[in-house]
């Protein structure tokens, strides 16, 4: 059985890629208030709404 | 039961294999009850496995038809049933009748045999196996121990709180579990050095030692890590069998044949320059507490060479040298104080304690020797045990010694109230052991034998690893978690061993 859940690794890579395009001026997917700034936080946003169009690929 | 063995040529081999079963004339008289023969080519691995079914005096004018090992000098002839070829079996499985290491010609020996015991099967318990399908339904897997406790509330619970129950388990459990690209190791080192820190000062030094002295705190962890050839305390726990662990008499006399006896312990030696002697007097004390006498005495001496011995009275023997020489004398001297009498070699003293808790005697001995120990009637040898791990890889292999690693370290950590988690020392246990020897941590064992160039020469040693790799031509395939680091990659642990992959547009 694949276990389909991301490990936190895994999350925390995505967040963290998706944070550096925010940071250097990528376009934010979803709406966000705007009293968030930090593009962390942004990212960590768009993860819990499932919108980052970033995936993982798994080693053998 | 009784085989014999014999070398024989490659040639007469394959004679025999051609015309069994055969008549074969051996000139060697062997005893009439053996009906199996082993045959080898090299003098010390056994290749070639027969059977034998007749045993008769060689006649030279009636018998015809045979084969010879070495025609002049034939004494017996035996029938050879059957000859095959089997896996070599190395001398050291035959118990022979005179103590030879090589087979030149013929020996005759007992086999050994060797009694499997299948473990009896662990039955899960009845009450659990109701838990068990309910979690198989759920697509849970729940550890043993977790389901023994669930099986309780399973009775006790309304089934809505049973099942909300059971999906709180398994999120803890899966919340617990270790994600791949955890960095175990490192962990795990932490997790066994912090507590390491604490033992120290309590354990260096000893207050009120209790007859025996043994290793323990930071010190015995130190050894164990470092798979020391020779433990700093060797000991042993001997558990005894049936008929011996109730029986105090019985128990007194194992612990005397155990317990390894050299002259200087039940006698004094005096050496006489101006009469170019030596006299060994009997302590009647000492030798009374050991059980020795004087002819047990006489019989240690009987191994000794180049010295002449009589007894003067029942406590006394006066030793002298075939070839004067004061040199040689003093030598005598020094060689007859080790000479042992009896016991075990390297058990130094045994001790007898008998444990309430289980109603039997355990023996504890200072020094170790399992091989020998195992072989003494009346031992256990399923339950005794030692705290030498080199010698339990030896004698018992390497799973049994990197179990022994496991507890060793347990016992030695819990000893000082200090609870490291057991998957942390399992896994030290295990990247000790692996490799099927056990390593040391450390230069010699596991760091220094790292199969990437970059990190042995990040460990030790930097230009001389380097230049050997250079000169053969290692490879380095980046694999390790050092070498990465050196060629400034990101490491493959944790967030750095993940590929990222654009999902594209959202559907």
């Amino acid at each position: 059985m694949i276990f389909m859940m991301l490990t936190k690794f895994e999350k925390a890579r995505i967040i963290g890629a998706r944070a550096l395009q925010i940071a250097m001026g990528a376009p934010v997917i979803i709406d966000i208030s705007p009293d968030i700034i930090d593009p962390i936080e942004i990212a960590m946003c768009e993860f819990n709404n499932n919108v980052i169009p970033i995936t993982i690929k798994r080693k053998e | 039961m009784n085989v014999i063995l014999w070398k024989d040529t490659k040639k007469n081999i394959s004679d025999i294999e051609k015309k069994a079963p055969c008549y074969y004339a051996i000139d060697f008289d062997i005893p009439a009850d053996i009906t199996k023969g082993y045959i080898t080519t090299d003098k010390k691995n056994f290749e070639y496995e027969t059977s034998i079914s007749e045993i008769k005096k060689y006649d030279e004018n009636t018998d015809k038809d045979l084969l010879f090992k070495k025609k002049p000098a034939s004494v017996t002839v035996i029938k050879i049933d059957s000859i095959k070829k089997i896996d070599k079996k190395p001398i050291s499985d035959f118990k022979l009748n005179d103590n030879k290491s090589e087979i030149d010609s013929f020996a005759v020996g007992e086999e050994f045999t060797v009694e499997y015991k299948e473990k009896s099967e662990y039955k899960i318990p009845e009450k659990d196996e109701d838990v068990i399908a309910d979690l198989k339904a759920r697509g849970y897997n729940f550890p043993l121990s977790v389901v023994d406790k669930l099986a309780k509330y399973k009775k006790e619970l309304p089934p809505d709180k049973y099942e909300k129950l059971l999906k709180r388990v398994n999120l803890e459990i899966e919340k617990r579990e270790v994600d791949p690209y955890e960095a175990v190791g490192i962990i795990a080192a932490q997790s066994i050095g912090e507590p390491g820190t604490q033992m120290t000062m309590r354990t260096f030094h000893f207050a009120g030692v209790v007859e025996m002295n043994v290793t323990l705190g930071l010190p015995r962890l130190i050894e164990i890590v470092d798979a020391r050839r020779i433990p700093s305390t060797p000991s042993m726990t001997i558990y005894l069998t049936k008929e011996y662990k109730n029986d105090g008499e019985k128990v007194k006399q194992l612990i005397k044949n155990l317990e390894n006896t050299a002259i200087i312990d039940v006698a004094d030696i005096i050496t006489d320059v101006g009469d170019m002697s030596l006299t060994i007097k009997l302590d009647a004390y000492k030798s009374k507490d050991r059980l020795v006498n004087i002819s047990d005495v006489i019989n240690a001496l009987d191994k000794i060479k180049g010295i002449i011995y009589n007894q003067v009275d029942n406590e006394r023997i006066l030793i002298k040298l075939q070839q004067e020489s004061f040199k040689r004398l003093y030598q005598l001297q020094e060689q007859l104080k080790v000479t042992p009498i009896k016991g075990v070699p390297k058990i130094k003293r045994a001790i007898a304690r008998y444990d309430n808790s289980s109603n039997e005697w355990i023996l504890y001995t200072q020094g170790s020797n399992l091989k020998d120990v195992l072989n003494i009637e009346g031992v256990d040898p399923t339950r005794t045990y030692t705290n030498d791990i080199i010698e339990i890889e030896n004698v018992l292999g390497i799973e049994a010694a990197r179990n022994a690693i496991y507890r060793e370290a347990e016992n030695t950590l819990s000893e000082q109230g200090l609870d490291v988690d057991k998957r942390h020392l399992m896994l030290v246990s295990d990247m000790m052991t692996f490799s099927g020897a056990v390593r040391a941590v450390g230069r010699q064992g596991i760091s220094g034998r790292k199969s990437s160039v970059l990190a042995r020469a990040a460990f030790e040693i930097t230009s001389k690893h380097l230049l050997k790799a250079g000169l053969l031509g290692e490879i380095d395939p980046l694999s390790g978690v050092a070498e990465n680091i050196i060629v400034g990659q990101p490491i493959t642990l944790g967030t750095g061993a993940i590929d990222l992959v654009y999902k594209g547009q959202k559907k």
